[in-house]
Protein backbone atom coordinates (compact mmCIF):
# COMPACT_ATOMS: atom_id res chain seq x y z
CA UNK A 1 0.00 0.00 0.00
CA UNK A 2 2.93 1.97 0.62
CA UNK A 3 2.46 4.75 -2.03
CA UNK A 4 6.37 6.25 -2.31
CA UNK A 5 9.04 4.07 -1.36
CA UNK A 6 10.07 5.79 1.73
CA UNK A 7 8.75 7.95 4.45
CA UNK A 8 10.15 11.25 3.35
CA UNK A 9 8.77 12.82 0.18
CA UNK A 10 11.23 15.56 0.42
CA UNK A 11 14.75 15.55 0.08
CA UNK A 12 16.23 16.82 3.90
CA UNK A 13 19.31 17.67 4.44
CA UNK A 14 21.76 14.93 6.04
CA UNK A 15 21.38 13.34 9.25
CA UNK A 16 23.49 15.41 12.01
CA UNK A 17 26.97 13.74 11.77
CA UNK A 18 29.01 15.88 14.80
CA UNK A 19 27.15 17.38 16.76
CA UNK A 20 27.63 21.13 17.68
CA UNK A 21 26.84 22.80 14.29
CA UNK A 22 22.49 22.17 14.65
CA UNK A 23 21.49 25.06 15.83
CA UNK A 24 20.70 27.73 13.12
CA UNK A 25 19.03 30.70 15.29
CA UNK A 26 17.00 32.02 18.02
CA UNK A 27 14.71 34.48 18.61
CA UNK A 28 13.89 36.63 21.90
CA UNK A 29 10.57 38.43 21.33
CA UNK A 30 9.03 40.64 23.55
CA UNK A 31 5.31 41.06 24.35
CA UNK A 32 5.02 43.42 21.91
CA UNK A 33 6.57 41.43 19.20
CA UNK A 34 10.04 43.58 19.60
CA UNK A 35 12.96 41.70 18.56
CA UNK A 36 15.18 41.64 21.92
CA UNK A 37 17.74 39.13 20.51
CA UNK A 38 18.44 37.42 17.29
CA UNK A 39 21.73 34.85 17.02
CA UNK A 40 22.64 33.14 14.43
CA UNK A 41 24.80 30.26 14.22
CA UNK A 42 24.60 28.14 10.67
CA UNK A 43 22.12 30.07 8.52
CA UNK A 44 23.25 29.83 4.57
CA UNK A 45 19.98 30.90 3.16
CA UNK A 46 18.38 34.57 3.61
CA UNK A 47 15.28 35.20 1.90
CA UNK A 48 15.14 38.64 3.59
CA UNK A 49 16.40 41.75 5.50
CA UNK A 50 16.54 41.16 8.98
CA UNK A 51 13.93 43.25 10.41
CA UNK A 52 11.35 42.04 7.68
CA UNK A 53 12.74 38.30 8.92
CA UNK A 54 12.03 39.20 12.50
CA UNK A 55 8.01 40.48 11.70
CA UNK A 56 7.57 37.64 9.43
CA UNK A 57 8.44 35.26 12.41
CA UNK A 58 6.61 37.00 14.65
CA UNK A 59 3.40 37.05 12.54
CA UNK A 60 4.10 33.27 12.17
CA UNK A 61 3.94 32.59 15.51
CA UNK A 62 0.81 34.87 16.47
CA UNK A 63 -1.32 33.32 13.50
CA UNK A 64 0.36 29.17 14.13
CA UNK A 65 -1.38 30.41 18.13
CA UNK A 66 -4.65 31.47 17.10
CA UNK A 67 -4.93 28.48 14.66
CA UNK A 68 -4.08 26.36 17.23
CA UNK A 69 -6.01 27.96 19.73
CA UNK A 70 -9.13 27.37 17.44
CA UNK A 71 -8.39 23.73 16.27
CA UNK A 72 -8.37 22.59 20.19
CA UNK A 73 -10.15 19.24 19.71
CA UNK A 74 -10.52 19.16 23.61
CA UNK A 75 -12.39 22.11 24.34
CA UNK A 76 -15.68 23.39 23.66
CA UNK A 77 -15.45 26.89 23.65
CA UNK A 78 -12.86 28.42 21.67
CA UNK A 79 -13.71 32.17 20.69
CA UNK A 80 -13.41 33.38 17.77
CA UNK A 81 -10.50 33.28 14.51
CA UNK A 82 -7.86 35.60 15.30
CA UNK A 83 -8.29 37.28 18.39
CA UNK A 84 -5.44 38.25 20.38
CA UNK A 85 -5.43 35.90 23.48
CA UNK A 86 -3.28 36.35 26.93
CA UNK A 87 0.28 34.33 27.29
CA UNK A 88 -0.74 31.08 28.47
CA UNK A 89 -4.41 31.00 27.41
CA UNK A 90 -5.96 29.02 25.04
CA UNK A 91 -4.27 26.01 23.20
CA UNK A 92 -0.98 27.29 22.35
CA UNK A 93 1.77 25.07 20.66
CA UNK A 94 5.50 24.04 21.74
CA UNK A 95 7.16 23.03 18.15
CA UNK A 96 6.66 22.54 14.31
CA UNK A 97 8.86 20.79 11.78
CA UNK A 98 9.14 21.17 8.48
CA UNK A 99 11.64 18.76 6.25
CA UNK A 100 14.84 21.42 6.82
CA UNK A 101 14.07 22.50 10.22
CA UNK A 102 12.24 22.44 13.40
CA UNK A 103 11.07 25.15 15.55
CA UNK A 104 10.63 25.19 19.31
CA UNK A 105 8.60 27.96 20.84
CA UNK A 106 8.10 28.94 24.02
CA UNK A 107 6.00 31.84 25.81
CA UNK A 108 6.34 32.63 29.58
CA UNK A 109 3.52 34.23 31.09
CA UNK A 110 5.16 37.71 30.66
CA UNK A 111 4.50 37.22 27.12
CA UNK A 112 8.07 37.06 26.53
CA UNK A 113 8.52 34.22 23.62
CA UNK A 114 11.97 32.02 22.98
CA UNK A 115 12.43 30.88 19.55
CA UNK A 116 15.01 27.96 18.78
CA UNK A 117 15.74 26.77 15.33
CA UNK A 118 17.21 23.57 14.54
CA UNK A 119 18.38 20.71 12.54
CA UNK A 120 14.61 18.82 12.15
CA UNK A 121 15.76 15.24 13.86
CA UNK A 122 16.56 16.89 17.28
CA UNK A 123 14.51 16.01 19.65
CA UNK A 124 11.86 17.68 22.68
CA UNK A 125 13.96 21.36 23.49
CA UNK A 126 11.05 22.22 25.43
CA UNK A 127 12.98 21.97 29.22
CA UNK A 128 16.32 23.65 27.01
CA UNK A 129 13.53 26.14 26.09
CA UNK A 130 13.40 27.42 29.69
CA UNK A 131 16.68 26.86 30.74
CA UNK A 132 17.61 29.56 28.13
CA UNK A 133 14.41 31.81 29.70
CA UNK A 134 16.59 31.14 33.07
CA UNK A 135 19.73 32.40 31.33
CA UNK A 136 17.60 35.47 30.24
CA UNK A 137 16.37 35.97 34.04
CA UNK A 138 19.81 35.89 35.09
CA UNK A 139 22.27 37.73 32.61
CA UNK A 140 19.39 40.08 31.46
CA UNK A 141 16.69 41.04 33.94
CA UNK A 142 19.30 40.75 36.61
CA UNK A 143 21.47 43.62 35.74
CA UNK A 144 20.38 46.58 36.93
CA UNK A 145 21.99 48.69 33.58
CA UNK A 146 19.15 47.04 31.53
CA UNK A 147 16.03 48.97 30.42
CA UNK A 148 13.74 46.16 29.65
CA UNK A 149 11.99 46.27 26.50
CA UNK A 150 15.00 47.37 24.45
CA UNK A 151 17.30 44.68 22.75
CA UNK A 152 19.79 43.02 24.56
CA UNK A 153 23.68 43.60 24.81
CA UNK A 154 25.12 41.47 26.83
CA UNK A 155 27.94 39.55 25.72
CA UNK A 156 28.05 37.73 28.70
CA UNK A 157 24.81 36.55 28.08
CA UNK A 158 25.36 36.09 23.90
CA UNK A 159 28.35 33.42 25.72
CA UNK A 160 26.78 31.97 27.71
CA UNK A 161 24.04 31.31 25.04
CA UNK A 162 26.28 29.85 22.23
CA UNK A 163 27.61 27.96 24.87
CA UNK A 164 24.91 25.96 25.63
CA UNK A 165 22.88 26.34 22.18
CA UNK A 166 26.42 24.24 21.27
CA UNK A 167 25.95 21.77 23.85
CA UNK A 168 22.08 20.60 22.97
CA UNK A 169 21.69 20.84 19.59
CA UNK B 1 -27.31 8.06 16.80
CA UNK B 2 -24.14 8.87 14.60
CA UNK B 3 -22.43 10.67 17.07
CA UNK B 4 -22.54 7.96 19.69
CA UNK B 5 -21.31 5.61 16.76
CA UNK B 6 -17.89 8.08 16.26
CA UNK B 7 -17.68 8.47 20.28
CA UNK B 8 -17.76 4.44 20.60
CA UNK B 9 -14.73 4.31 18.18
CA UNK B 10 -12.99 6.90 19.87
CA UNK B 11 -13.12 4.73 23.21
CA UNK B 12 -12.37 1.89 21.43
CA UNK B 13 -9.51 3.10 19.95
CA UNK B 14 -7.99 4.44 22.95
CA UNK B 15 -8.94 0.70 24.60
CA UNK B 16 -6.68 -0.80 22.04
CA UNK B 17 -3.66 2.46 22.04
CA UNK B 18 -4.54 2.90 18.71
CA UNK B 19 -4.51 6.39 17.19
CA UNK B 20 -7.69 8.72 16.88
CA UNK B 21 -7.86 11.24 14.90
CA UNK B 22 -10.14 14.10 15.66
CA UNK B 23 -10.84 15.67 11.96
CA UNK B 24 -9.15 15.74 8.12
CA UNK B 25 -9.07 18.78 5.99
CA UNK B 26 -8.57 18.98 2.37
CA UNK B 27 -6.87 22.22 0.20
CA UNK B 28 -6.19 22.95 -3.06
CA UNK B 29 -3.71 24.75 -4.05
CA UNK B 30 -4.38 27.85 -3.45
CA UNK B 31 -5.80 27.23 -0.01
CA UNK B 32 -9.49 26.83 -0.52
CA UNK B 33 -11.14 23.94 1.61
CA UNK B 34 -12.79 21.20 -0.68
CA UNK B 35 -13.21 18.57 2.19
CA UNK B 36 -13.48 18.52 5.55
CA UNK B 37 -14.61 15.91 8.09
CA UNK B 38 -14.97 15.49 11.79
CA UNK B 39 -14.35 12.45 13.54
CA UNK B 40 -15.74 14.06 16.97
CA UNK B 41 -13.75 16.99 18.27
CA UNK B 42 -15.15 18.94 20.84
CA UNK B 43 -17.30 22.03 20.15
CA UNK B 44 -17.72 21.84 16.13
CA UNK B 45 -16.14 24.25 14.30
CA UNK B 46 -19.38 26.01 11.80
CA UNK B 47 -18.62 25.74 8.12
CA UNK B 48 -16.93 29.09 7.78
CA UNK B 49 -14.57 28.76 10.73
CA UNK B 50 -13.23 25.51 8.82
CA UNK B 51 -12.55 27.90 5.46
CA UNK B 52 -11.01 30.19 7.67
CA UNK B 53 -8.98 28.07 9.48
CA UNK B 54 -8.04 26.01 5.98
CA UNK B 55 -6.70 29.14 4.27
CA UNK B 56 -4.97 30.29 7.78
CA UNK B 57 -3.21 26.98 7.31
CA UNK B 58 -2.17 27.62 3.77
CA UNK B 59 -0.56 30.85 4.79
CA UNK B 60 1.10 29.84 7.38
CA UNK B 61 2.44 26.58 5.23
CA UNK B 62 3.66 29.31 2.97
CA UNK B 63 5.63 31.36 5.64
CA UNK B 64 6.91 28.01 6.99
CA UNK B 65 8.99 27.79 3.92
CA UNK B 66 10.72 31.54 3.59
CA UNK B 67 11.59 31.23 7.11
CA UNK B 68 13.82 28.42 6.89
CA UNK B 69 17.60 28.50 7.50
CA UNK B 70 18.53 26.42 4.49
CA UNK B 71 17.01 26.12 0.92
CA UNK B 72 15.15 23.58 -0.26
CA UNK B 73 12.13 23.61 2.69
CA UNK B 74 8.79 22.66 1.57
CA UNK B 75 6.65 23.90 4.93
CA UNK B 76 5.18 22.66 7.72
CA UNK B 77 4.99 18.59 8.40
CA UNK B 78 4.14 18.06 12.04
CA UNK B 79 2.82 20.97 14.18
CA UNK B 80 3.12 20.08 18.16
CA UNK B 81 0.32 21.28 20.08
CA UNK B 82 -0.85 21.51 23.70
CA UNK B 83 -3.73 19.26 23.12
CA UNK B 84 -3.02 17.66 19.75
CA UNK B 85 -0.67 17.11 17.12
CA UNK B 86 -1.39 18.48 13.35
CA UNK B 87 0.42 16.22 10.41
CA UNK B 88 0.34 18.13 7.22
CA UNK B 89 0.99 16.12 3.59
CA UNK B 90 1.90 17.73 0.27
CA UNK B 91 1.06 16.85 -2.81
CA UNK B 92 3.19 17.41 -5.60
CA UNK B 93 0.33 19.02 -7.65
CA UNK B 94 -0.08 21.97 -4.02
CA UNK B 95 -3.44 19.95 -2.57
CA UNK B 96 -2.74 19.41 1.34
CA UNK B 97 -3.83 16.62 3.68
CA UNK B 98 -4.11 17.36 6.69
CA UNK B 99 -5.09 15.78 9.76
CA UNK B 100 -5.76 16.57 13.53
CA UNK B 101 -4.97 13.66 16.10
CA UNK B 102 -4.02 12.99 19.58
CA UNK B 103 -0.55 14.33 20.54
CA UNK B 104 2.26 11.37 19.55
CA UNK B 105 -0.08 9.28 17.39
CA UNK B 106 2.06 7.66 14.65
CA UNK B 107 1.81 6.85 10.93
CA UNK B 108 -0.21 9.05 10.41
CA UNK B 109 2.17 10.37 7.20
CA UNK B 110 1.33 6.67 5.77
CA UNK B 111 -2.59 7.00 6.22
CA UNK B 112 -2.17 10.52 4.45
CA UNK B 113 -0.67 8.98 1.92
CA UNK B 114 -3.02 6.03 1.28
CA UNK B 115 -6.29 9.06 1.41
CA UNK B 116 -3.87 10.32 -1.37
CA UNK B 117 -4.60 7.36 -2.85
CA UNK B 118 -8.29 7.32 -2.56
CA UNK B 119 -8.31 10.86 -3.58
CA UNK B 120 -6.52 10.27 -7.40
CA UNK B 121 -9.04 7.21 -7.38
CA UNK B 122 -12.49 8.31 -6.28
CA UNK B 123 -11.94 11.74 -6.98
CA UNK B 124 -9.74 12.75 -9.92
CA UNK B 125 -10.94 9.94 -11.33
CA UNK B 126 -14.58 10.81 -11.90
CA UNK B 127 -15.30 12.53 -14.16
CA UNK B 128 -17.60 14.67 -12.90
CA UNK B 129 -15.43 16.38 -10.21
CA UNK B 130 -14.18 19.66 -11.33
CA UNK B 131 -11.20 20.23 -10.43
CA UNK B 132 -10.12 22.85 -7.15
CA UNK B 133 -13.84 22.49 -6.16
CA UNK B 134 -15.60 20.78 -2.81
CA UNK B 135 -15.39 17.55 -3.34
CA UNK B 136 -18.74 15.57 -3.08
CA UNK B 137 -18.00 11.63 -3.95
CA UNK B 138 -19.86 9.29 -2.52
CA UNK B 139 -17.21 6.59 -3.14
CA UNK B 140 -14.39 8.11 -1.93
CA UNK B 141 -16.20 9.12 1.26
CA UNK B 142 -17.33 5.47 1.90
CA UNK B 143 -13.98 4.62 1.18
CA UNK B 144 -12.40 7.15 3.53
CA UNK B 145 -14.59 6.36 6.04
CA UNK B 146 -13.29 2.75 6.14
CA UNK B 147 -9.87 3.51 6.16
CA UNK B 148 -10.09 6.23 9.08
CA UNK B 149 -12.44 4.18 11.08
CA UNK B 150 -11.92 0.57 10.75
CA UNK B 151 -8.64 2.08 11.63
CA UNK B 152 -5.84 0.81 9.55
CA UNK B 153 -3.68 3.29 10.53
CA UNK B 154 -1.78 0.22 12.77
CA UNK B 155 -1.84 -1.89 9.55
CA UNK B 156 -0.63 0.76 7.48
CA UNK B 157 2.53 1.45 8.79
CA UNK B 158 3.92 -2.20 8.20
Amino acid sequence: MQFFGGSEISPSPPAPTASGNNGHMLYVFNRNGICLLYREWNRPLHTLNAQQDHKLMFGLLFSLKSLTAKMDPTSAEKGNLGVPQLPGQGCSFHSFRTNTYKLSFMETPSGIKIILVTHPRTGDLRESLKYIYNLYVEYVVKNPLYTPGSPIRSELFNTTLDQYVRGIA
Amino acid sequence: MKFSIVYGFQILAKAFGMAAIYSLYIINKSGGLIYYKDYGSAGRMDTNDTLRVASLWHSMHAISQQLSPVSGCSGIELLQADTFDLHCFQSLTGTKFFAVCEPGTQQIESLLKYIYELYTDYVLKNPFYEIEMPIRCELFDINLTQSVQKDRVALLGQ
